[in-house]
């Protein structure tokens, strides 16, 4: 059921109201609407490339959980990648998130995050300021991404290339007065020009959820759980040496099959099949890039 | 009276036979030729009388029929130029044909009297052999050709007063033998060895098992991965073409005259490689006078469409047939052809728009829907003809220095030849020679699959999200790789590595 609140309505969410071009009017869809406009409410958007790596997805994910476990309701844009991974640590958390549109709200878009928008539809909130059946547009998105900091105390960014739209959202969190953080990654690779050029810049940088309770001025009372490293741990024993070996190439970094056959020297029909074998298994899988990469047991079906 | 002399004419790359007959008769001076001739042929009548005269013999100041029969087929090519002089000259009565037994004659005119060679003479030779004819008199440049066919006596002119005094038994022209009996099987495709290519494990087996198994096969990598080597090295790791593939070869570049003159016999395995502007016409065949197209060019050997798809969409559409059959049927008013096709086709597309995609240096700025979109303008029908892709990493400056040069083309053709040999005892008594044309009843015949593997395969197919037309790909690469390393029977691993190269069958998943 999709629900339209105007600006001057006094449920419309409060920090979204005081941004400069605030917009007219809302539709939302789902439970967590009056949720926002509660004193007690904290919003931190976490927001990052389309393209993301594992590391990133996992980052995502880990803090997102976290901080929907401390109460705290995450705000992205549904999109794949970070946004997808952050929505769905936030839902696994319990805290609900708010997922922002650049389309109507029975739109569809992208189209592979159909289960997790209607997810959100029931459990979290979905908001959009352009009416049913609008259809995506490019010019959208930066309008969208305004809605997003708009909406929160801090925007978590976490993985994004040189020029893209995750750096748009960062300036405008900016020129609203929001809180920019920024998880660093591996130097030289494409997804951390952004948060590394906005940590060059004086944002926040930030490791775990706690990073961002601290700012947030939050004590410490839950015990947040330790993330888990290296190999998944499900029925490892299973696996042969050569397996293992295979599996051990791809933890900690993606690879290219021509990689994985010259650091374990294994002849590559033997690789090949245990790749395929790993990959049935769901101990990895293969990326856009056609790399290979393991999963962690969270993030293994936003792939 | 009448002269009738023995010609043929191409259809498609079969010849077929055509009577000449010439017919003088008093009247006004005239020269006309009936029985659906081409412009060639119509034009034939310039070079005739030139040739005629030139060869010091007269042109007659009366009328002249020639008639080409069959009268309802369309003909077409200067092949007719010879015989229709010798059609003249003979119902003048400027010479009789003495010599006995019947020939067939083809032959261009040119205004000297000398004679130039044919396209097609590799089919008319086949002809003489089919009408059982004594045999066939041809261009002196077009011998080596015709004499590939056995059995057959050869007689090279190199002028109309050579053939005259041939057939009127004034003299004597030795039959054309060639230099030495052609071998069985011709020397590999070497333009490049797969040895040149470095790194690439995972794309050099795979274009082993194409090649051992006959199977379609897709790279996908950013430009400057090395696929058009990798293209250009696959024909090479074909074995060499038998005679009989050579003949067939030849007859179709003798039609389609690309045919170069220095050569009697097409003798590499082809590897043609089109620019993506080709029309539908100029891939598959066809005109008013139906020609073989690129994929007919490629017949025995390799089509490699670079950049596929740049190709316009119908161009690539007409593939799907052939790739099928192994030969296409081109109708037309002419007549309806059907030209032989039957080739491994290579394709390489860069991995998405931008072309960056996996790039170690270069930024990809695609966005995952625009990459899905991309990968989906090959379309199903074609895919599907397609058995393996395969992704082709660009190789970093530092690996293409310091890795060790792999295996050369003679090992890895070793191993092909084997396992083809393999595919040859399997399939005997069929019409199929590789594992890439199996069709579902061979399938069940040709590779049987323990409970255990083939409860492997359909959890395989389920957990990688593929498609179900999968599985008869998947289980054809799986049995060309048990063949390579002469397995009988098709384990969970060959399953397993089959898998590997059908990656396009997933959906793309990524968030």
């Amino acid at each position: 059921m999709i629900k339209a609140i105007v600006n001057a309505d006094k449920k419309f969410p409060i920090l979204l109201r005081t941004v400069p071009q605030s917009p007219k009017i809302l539709y939302y869809q789902g439970p967590l609407f009056d949720r926002l406009n509660e004193p007690t409410a904290l919003t931190v958007a976490i927001v990052g490339s389309r393209r993301a790596t594992r590391y990133g997805l996992d980052m995502a994910y880990e803090i997102a959980l976290e901080l929907s476990k401390y109460g705290i309701i995450i705000v992205s844009g549904l999109a794949e990648g970070i946004d997808a991974a952050a929505h769905k640590g936030a839902l696994d958390g319990g805290s609900g998130t708010v997922a922002v549109l650049g389309c109507g709200l029975d739109v569809y878009y992208p189209y592979a995050n159909k289960a997790l928008q209607e997810r959100i539809g029931r459990e979290g909130v979905l908001l959009s300021e352009f009416p049913s059946g609008a259809r995506p547009q490019g010019k959208h998105f930066p309008s969208r991404n305004r809605i997003i900091s708009g909406l929160s105390t801090g925007v978590l960014v976490v993985e994004g290339a040189e020029r893209s739209g995750t750096l748009i959202t960062a300036d405008t969190a900016l020129s609203q007065g929001r809180d920019v953080y920024a998880l660093p990654g591996p130097a030289g690779s494409r997804n951390t020009k952004t948060p590394h050029k906005l940590l060059r810049a004086g944002a926040c940088l930030v490791e775990t959820a706690r990073d961002i309770l601290d700012e947030l001025g939050l004590p410490a009372h839950t015990n947040l759980s330790e993330k888990n490293k290296g190999i998944p741990s499900k029925n490892t024993p299973q696996l042969s040496a050569d397996e293992t070996a295979v599996l051990s190439t791809v933890v900690n970094m993606p690879k290219t099959i021509d990689k994985i056959i010259y650091e374990t020297g294994l002849q590559c029909d033997k690789v090949s099949s245990i790749l395929v074998l790993l990959e049935i298994q769901k101990y990895i899988t293969r990326s856009l890039e056609g790399e290979y990469v393991s999963l962690s047991k969270q993030t293994e079906d936003l792939w | 009276m009448i002269a009738r002399i023995l010609s043929a004419s191409l259809f498609g790359i079969d010849a077929m036979p055509v009577d000449v007959e010439a017919h003088v008769s008093s009247g006004l001076p005239n020269f006309s030729i009936v029985g659906l001739p081409d412009a060639a042929i119509r034009e034939s009548r310039e070079r005739v009388k030139a040739g005629i005269l030139n060869a010091e013999f007269e042109f007659p100041k009366r009328r002249i029929i020639v008639n080409l029969a069959p009268a309802d087929v369309k003909k077409e090519g200067p092949a007719f130029d010879l015989p229709i002089a010798i059609g003249v000259l003979a119902t003048t009565r400027q010479m009789s044909i003495r010599r006995p037994g019947r020939y067939a004659i083809v032959g261009e005119l040119a205004l000297d009297g000398s004679i130039r060679r044919v396209a097609g003479a590799l089919a008319f030779a086949i002809l003489v052999r089919e009408q059982k004819l004594d045999g066939l008199i041809v261009p002196r440049e077009n011998a080596a050709e015709a004499a590939l066919v056995s059995g057959v006596k050869v007689i090279p002119v190199a002028n109309l007063y050579e053939c005259v005094s041939f057939l009127s038994c004034e003299a004597e022209i030795m039959p054309y033998v060639p230099d030495k009996s052609p071998t069985s099987r011709f020397p590999e495709n070497v333009q490049r060895d797969i040895a040149e290519v470095r790194g690439q494990h995972a794309a050099r087996r795979a274009l082993e098992i194409a090649a051992a198994g006959g199977h379609n096969l897709l790279m996908f990598g950013p430009p400057g991965s090395g696929k058009t080597m990798m293209a250009e090295a696959f024909a090479g790791l074909l074995p060499g073409l038998s005679l009989e593939e050579a003949i067939e070869t030849t007859r179709i570049y003798s039609a389609a005259r690309t045919f170069e003159a220095t050569t009697a016999l097409v003798v590499t395995r082809p590897f043609r490689s089109p620019h993506h502007t080709i029309s539908d016409i100029g891939l598959i065949g066809g005109g008013a006078i139906p020609r073989p197209g690129e994929i007919s060019l490629s017949h025995n050997g390799v089509l490699f469409l670079d950049e596929v798809n740049e190709f316009q969409k119908h161009v690539l559409e007409v593939l799907r047939q052939p790739l099928e059959n192994g030969c296409v049927t081109i109708s037309r008013a002419a007549g309806v052809i059907s030209y032989p096709s039957d080739f491994v086709l290579l394709a390489a597309m860069n991995p998405c728009p931008c072309g960056y995609l996996g790039d170690p240096v270069v930024d990809c700025a695609c966005t995952p829907q625009e990459i899905r979109r991309y990968r989906a303008r090959i379309s199903g029908p074609l895919r599907d003809r397609i058995d393996m892709h395969v992704e082709v990493a660009r190789v970093s400056r530092d690996q293409l220095t310091s890795d060790l040069a792999g295996e050369s083309s003679i090992t890895v053709r070793h191993r092909v030849a084997k396992a083809r040999a393999c595919q040859k005892k399997r399939f005997a008594g069929t019409n199929i020679n590789v594992n890439a044309r199996m069709k579902n009843r061979h399938l069940a015949q040709f590779c049987p699959m323990d409970v255990k593997t083939k409860d492997f395969l359909g959890q395989a197919v389920d957990r990688l999200a593929m498609s179900a037309r999968s599985y008869s790909k998947i289980t054809s690469i799986a049995r060309t790789i048990a063949d390579l390393t002469g397995e009988a029977d098709i384990c969970t691993n060959h399953i397993a590595e089959a898998l590997q190269y059908r990656s396009l069958d997933r959906e793309i998943r990524i968030v």
